[in-house]
C-alpha cells in the first residue's frame, strides 16, 4: 500500500466497511446487491467484470464489491481482497450439482492471507426454489464446521423475495463493527 | 556497517521541528500538484487510457489494472519530486507522520490526494475525460468537413485556396472549453 492509500484510509469517515461478495456464477450475487440497494432485479445479466455499490445502512457506509464468478473469472478475485472487512459467500442452494465446486472455492478462499481478518457470511440463497438445500444441509455439505480461522455464519435467504437479506447483512455488520470500531 | 549517516534523526527532533518539517513537505506537495509538469503527466495518462472506459454500471477488470497503474504513477512522481526538493526526504517517515496526524488532516490538499486512490472518483474522472475527448473529436470532424467544403467551393469558383482560413478555424477548436 502506497502513501495515497494510507491517506485515503485515514480520510474515510469512521464507519466505513468494505464488503466483498463472491461465489460461483449464477448464485445470485448481483441480485442480492441490487435488491439490497432497492434497484430493479429483472434485468440482471451475468457479470463479466465487477460492480460496486456504496450504500448507507444503520449509519454505516458499506462499500460493496460484487465480482463475476464464472470459472474463467475467478483468478481475478484476488485483485479485490485488499482491505476487505466482510466477505459474503453466496450459494445457489438449488444447484446441488455444483456443491463440491462451491465448497472447494470457498475453502480455497479462506486460505488467503489478505482475507484473514474478514468476517464471513454465507448466504444460502434461492430458498424460494423447490428442492433448495436448507441452511443446515449446506452447513454439512460445505463443511463449514471446519472453519476456525474466521467468524462465520450461514443465513438462508431469497434475493427474489428479499427474505432474510437484512438479517444476514445485520449479523455481518455487527460482527465487523465489534471487531474494528470498538477497538479504537 | 560504518556509521556514516549524517541524516537527520527524526526522533531527536523537537515537536516543533517535526511540525515544520511536515508542513514543509505538505507545502511542496501542494506546489508539485499545481505545476504544469504534473498536469501534463496526468493528461498523458488520461490520453493513454480513456478509450478503455465505457459509461456502463458494470466495470471491466482492466479498470482495476489502470487504477493501480494510476496510483503507482502518481506516487512515484510525487516521491521523486519530493526527493529532489526536500533534503533527506523519507517516504516511510512521512507516512508515519501522516498517521500521527490522522485527526488534523484537513484541507483541500488531503482531499485531493485521497481521491487519487478512490476507484469511483477515478472512474468518473475517466468518463468525464472521455466525454470531452469525444466532443473534441466531433468538433474537429465538423470543422474539417467544413474546411474541405470551403476549399471545394473555392476551387469550383476557380479561386485560389486560402489555407489561413483552415488554420484560424482549427485554432478555435483546440480550446473550446
Ligand atoms: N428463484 C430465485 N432466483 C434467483 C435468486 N437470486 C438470484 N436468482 C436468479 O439467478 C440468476 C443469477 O443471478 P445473478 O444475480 O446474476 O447471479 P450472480 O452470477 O451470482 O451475480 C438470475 O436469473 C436471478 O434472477 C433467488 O433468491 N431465487
Ligand atoms: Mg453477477
Amino acid at each position: 500500500m502506497g502513501f495515497l492509500s494510507v491517506l485515503r484510509k485515514m480520510k474515510q469517515k469512521e464507519k466505513e466497511m468494505r464488503i466483498l461478495i463472491l461465489g460461483l456464477d449464477n448464485a445470485g450475487k448481483t441480485t442480492i446487491l441490487k435488491r439490497f440497494n432497492g434497484e430493479d432485479i429483472d434485468t440482471i445479466s451475468p457479470t463479466l467484470g465487477f460492480n460496486i455499490k456504496t450504500l448507507e445502512h444503520r449509519n454505516f457506509k458499506l462499500n460493496m464489491w460484487d465480482v463475476g464468478g464464472q470459472k474463467s473469472l475467478r483468478s481475478y478475485w484476488r485483485n479485490y481482497f485488499e482491505c476487505t472487512d466482510g466477505l459474503i459467500w453466496v450459494v445457489d442452494s438449488a444447484d446441488r450439482r455444483r456443491m463440491q465446486d462451491c465448497k472447494n472455492e470457498l475453502h480455497k478462499l479462506l486460505l488467503e492471507e489478505r482475507l484473514a481478518g474478514a468476517t464471513l457470511l454465507i448466504f444460502a440463497n434461492k430458498q424460494d426454489l423447490p428442492g433448495a438445500c436448507s441452511a443446515e444441509e449446506l452447513q454439512e455439505i460445505l463443511e463449514l464446521n471446519l472453519i476456525k480461522t474466521h467468524h462465520w455464519q450461514i443465513v438462508w435467504c431469497s434475493a427474489v423475495t428479499g427474505e432474510n437479506l437484512l438479517k444476514g447483512i445485520d449479523w455481518l455488520i455487527n460482527d465487523i463493527a465489534v471487531r474494528i470500531f470498538t477497538l479504537d | 556497517m560504518v556509521e556514516c549517516f549524517e541524516d537527520i534523526n527524526f526522533s531527536d527532533l523537537s515537536v516543533d521541528d517535526k511540525d515544520k518539517q511536515f508542513h514543509s513537505v505538505v507545502g511542496h506537495i501542494e506546489d508539485i500538484l499545481m505545476e504544469d509538469e504534473f498536469v501534463a503527466m496526468h493528461n498523458a495518462f488520461m490520453e493513454k487510457h480513456w478509450t478503455e472506459f465505457e459509461d456502463t454500471e458494470e466495470n471491466k477488470f482492466i479498470y482495476t489494472d489502470i487504477f493501480r497503474e494510476y496510483g503507482r504513477t502518481i506516487e512515484k512522481y510525487i516521491e521523486e519530486e519530493l526527493n529532489d526538493r526536500v533534503p533527506n526526504f523519507n517516504m516511510i517517515q512521512f507516512e508515519n507522520e501522516l498517521k500521527l496526524r490522522q485527526h488534523d488532516l484537513d484541507g483541500e490538499i488531503f482531499e485531493m490526494l485521497a481521491t487519487f486512490s478512490d476507484f469511483c472518483a477515478f472512474k468518473m474522472m475517466f468518463l468525464d475525460y472521455k466525454n470531452v475527448s469525444l466532443r473534441m473529436e466531433c468538433y474537429k470532424n465538423i470543422i474539417q468537413s467544413f474546411c474541405l467544403f470551403m476549399i471545394w467551393l473555392k476551387m469550383k469558383e476557380g479561386r485560389t485556396v486560402d489555407f489561413s482560413l483552415d488554420l484560424s478555424v482549427s485554432k478555435y477548436v483546440v480550446n473550446p472549453f
